[in-house]
């Protein structure tokens, strides 16, 4: 009988291909818009949990696809409807309605059920924020909450002290305004979907007792206490002379630019913006607090929002997207994070003897204030028409001295007229 | 004289308006250079600094070391010159025919052409992108490849055209006569003397692929596929604008085109004109 030893090669290898194929790991999509290769500290602190995680077992691998924040969503929607969608996807928390509208996610019930009490309590934000109809439709990875930011070297400068109430931000805002220099900014344009006019509007409005919209989605920001801040923007450019009515160009990203320039002393700004806008600027130069309230008695409820994972409806793999979801929130993935300047989400997780460090002690700050305060927007799935339409009351307002209760009741109807919901 | 004295003040006229359209063009470009070429600290710095005090090369190592700029600049090399090719190979083939055949429907054919580039790109991106998928090429160089080529054919049709006609027909004829096949004719006649035209329509090509947003954002996802274009966008986060990266990034996206563009900006005006002549 002759050998074959070249038959012998071939079911080798044959045999070998198949091992390998059932052997290798199952690939995880994981689309977010933070990237692994970029020299932001976030961008290193996610490479090693993808690793960490790939290392840690073999069953799966997170591939991660990385796309610019102001598209992810929009191209979230478009695979999914083509059946191309990932096993993972990072979800802004105002925009999960806009995902569970768009059925691009799905609940994680079965999963987050086998989270002990324990677990499921050591939220900074409660999981029930992330439920629609019962359901737990995406698990917070990082909580971002809105501050008052202002330049200690201007204020240093003209001795001036942080202001304690929205009075005394006025005066101090008046106080620090130059031709070069607005004592006070705030992002009003329409622009990136009005969202600067927004962020600094809320918080405000919350204060005075109003609120955004109504259990029925339906525009109230028209009420007595939308009038109340409305003014109170008019009256930092009119009466206090602290902001021009510039603003009304300013995106949330000009306003950001202009208080690295020093042409903005005080902003209201995200959590999640501060180490960037840190780097070039000379050291304490921004320092945060809480935003002043219309009385000393409390600061202004924090606004808070944050990243979020879901399980794509496409995912083929759920189970394994959990553990990866998982593994993101373990208290070493989150440290990670919060030394490249991210909020955790983990409680437990502000022990660590990292939280002791400048860095960290403001950010316990930070959480602190969330827990205290912090209040989640439920954003309707037309959220960017409310909020331009908000933002093009408060340009009428600035612009054109208009009435605010006109040009909110303006905004209200014109959006409560188009909503759908 | 005074006809002269004319002509020496609408010249000088005709330079300071030629000056004040260069210098608003360049102003952004300047300016963004002397970004990409500032320390963090003075990027943003008011009142606002022409010179970079002192110049560090600092986003451009972190760009190019530090980022997947690299293989968004590979992509797009690989991507523009994969177009170029077909979009030229099928265009100068398709513009013989019309330049040369006589057949019934030509006129309307041309036509035609001519209409599907009007369309507007991003009232067809949506069934661009769901083709793409159906024929599995979303996310793939191929994808990109033939769409661009697609979408350039019909002007380079035009554009070729005219100078097809404007070779005379007696030299291929005597080409025949010595026993040149019409294709071979073609190739050793015709497209030889048409090399202004196919460096016009190669410099149309190259500076529409390399430049273009919409359909590489469309029609890629994954970083190994994303071209220069859709890769600039990454400088934009949710964390703010990275200026000092985002201009260095910029300036190394426009040393190709304006290289290209220098070195064949004068075979581009004489092919633009010629084919405007003759067609």
């Amino acid at each position: 009988m002759h050998s074959k030893p070249w038959l012998a090669s071939l079911l080798g290898a044959f045999m070998l291909g198949i091992a390998g194929s059932v052997l290798a790991a199952t690939p995880l999509k994981f689309w977010t818009f933070l990237t692994v290769d970029s020299p932001d500290p976030r961008s290193a602190a996610l490479k090693s949990v993808i690793e960490g995680f790939n290392k840690s077992q073999t069953e799966y691998e997170v591939q991660i696809q990385s796309i610019n924040y102001g598209r992810i969503d929009n191209q979230v929607i478009q695979a999914t409807a083509a059946g191309e969608g990932p096993d993972i996807i990072n979800v802004y928390s105002d925009l999960l309605p806009m995902h569970i509208a768009a059925k691009t996610i799905v609940p994680v019930d079965a999963y987050a059920s086998r989270m002990s009490a324990a677990e499921q309590s050591d939220f900074v934000m409660p999981l029930k924020l992330f439920q629609e109809g019962g359901k737990q439709m995406a698990v917070p990875w990082e909580t971002r909450v809105w501050l008052l930011w202002y330049r200690k070297d201007l204020l240093a400068a003209a001795k001036l002290q942080p202001p304690k109430t929205l009075e005394e931000l006025g005066e101090v805002a008046g106080k620090l305004t130059t031709p070069q220099v607005m004592g006070f900014a705030m992002g009003a344009s329409t622009g990136n979907l009005g969202a600067g006019a927004y962020e600094t509007f809320i918080p405000l409005l919350w204060a005075a007792g109003g609120d955004l919209t109504d259990a029925q989605g339906k525009a109230t920001f028209n009420s007595e206490a939308g009038v109340k801040v409305l003014s109170y923007l008019h009256d930092l450019e009119t009466k206090y002379q602290g902001m021009r009515s510039t603003v009304v160009s300013m995106t949330a990203d000009d306003m950001v630019s202009s208080f690295k320039a020093g042409t903005a002393a005080m902003v209201i700004g995200g959590s999640y913006r501060v180490a960037a806008a840190r780097v070039g600027l000379p050291a304490d130069a921004l320092v945060t607090a809480s935003i002043p309230g219309w009385t000393a008695a409390k600061p202004s409820p924090a606004r808070v929002a944050g990243q979020t994972l879901a399980i794509g409806a496409s995912s083929k793999h759920p189970e394994g997207a959990w553990k990866f979801i998982q593994y993101y929130l373990s208290a070493p993935s989150q440290i990670a994070f919060a030394k490249a300047g991210v909020m955790p989400v983990r409680l437990s997780v502000y022990k660590d003897p990292f939280f002791q460090t400048p860095q960290g002690e403001e950010t316990q700050r930070w959480a602190a204030y969330a827990r205290e305060s912090g209040r989640l927007t439920r954003t309707p799935t037309d959220f960017a028409k409310l909020s331009e339409g908000l933002a093009r009351a408060i340009q009428e307002v600035l612009l054109k001295n208009a009435d605010p209760k006109k040009a909110l009741d303006a905004a209200a109807a014109e959006y409560n007229a188009q909503h759908k919901e | 004289m005074r006809s002269a004295r004319r002509l020496v003040v609408g010249n000088a006229l005709a330079g300071v308006g030629a000056l004040a359209v260069i210098a608003i063009a360049l102003l952004p470009v300047a300016w963004g250079l002397s970004t990409s070429l500032k320390p963090a600290s003075q990027i943003l710095s008011f009142p606002p600094k022409w010179l970079p005090d002192p110049p560090t090369l600092a986003s451009y190592v972190q760009v190019w070391e530090q980022s997947n700029l690299p293989i968004y600049f590979r992509n797009s090399v690989i991507v523009t010159l994969a177009a170029l090719v077909v979009a030229l190979a099928v265009s100068v083939h398709a513009a013989y025919a019309m330049a040369r055949f006589r057949f019934r429907g030509r006129n309307f054919v041309l036509v035609a052409l001519l209409a599907t580039s009007m369309i507007p790109g991003i009232a067809i991106l949506v069934p661009l992108y769901d083709l793409s998928v159906h024929a599995k090429l979303y996310d793939s160089f191929a994808g990109l490849v033939i769409v661009y080529a697609a979408w350039n054919v019909p002007i380079l049709v035009w554009l070729l055209r005219g100078f097809f006609e404007s070779v005379p027909i007696e030299l291929e004829e005597a080409a025949r006569i010595d026993g040149c096949s019409r294709l071979r004719a073609f190739y050793k006649i015709v497209l030889p003397m048409s090399q202004p035209g196919l460096l016009a329509a190669a410099i149309m090509v190259i500076m529409f692929v390399w430049n273009d947003f919409l359909i590489a954002f469309a029609l890629t996802i994954s970083e190994n596929r994303r071209l220069l274009s859709v890769g600039l966008y990454t400088y934009i986060s949710n964390y703010g604008v990275e200026w000092g990266q985002l201009t260095a990034a910029t300036m190394i996206a426009l040393v190709p085109v304006v290289a290209v563009f220098f070195l064949l900006q004068r075979r581009l005006v004489e092919g633009l004109m010629a084919g405007a002549l003759k067609g």
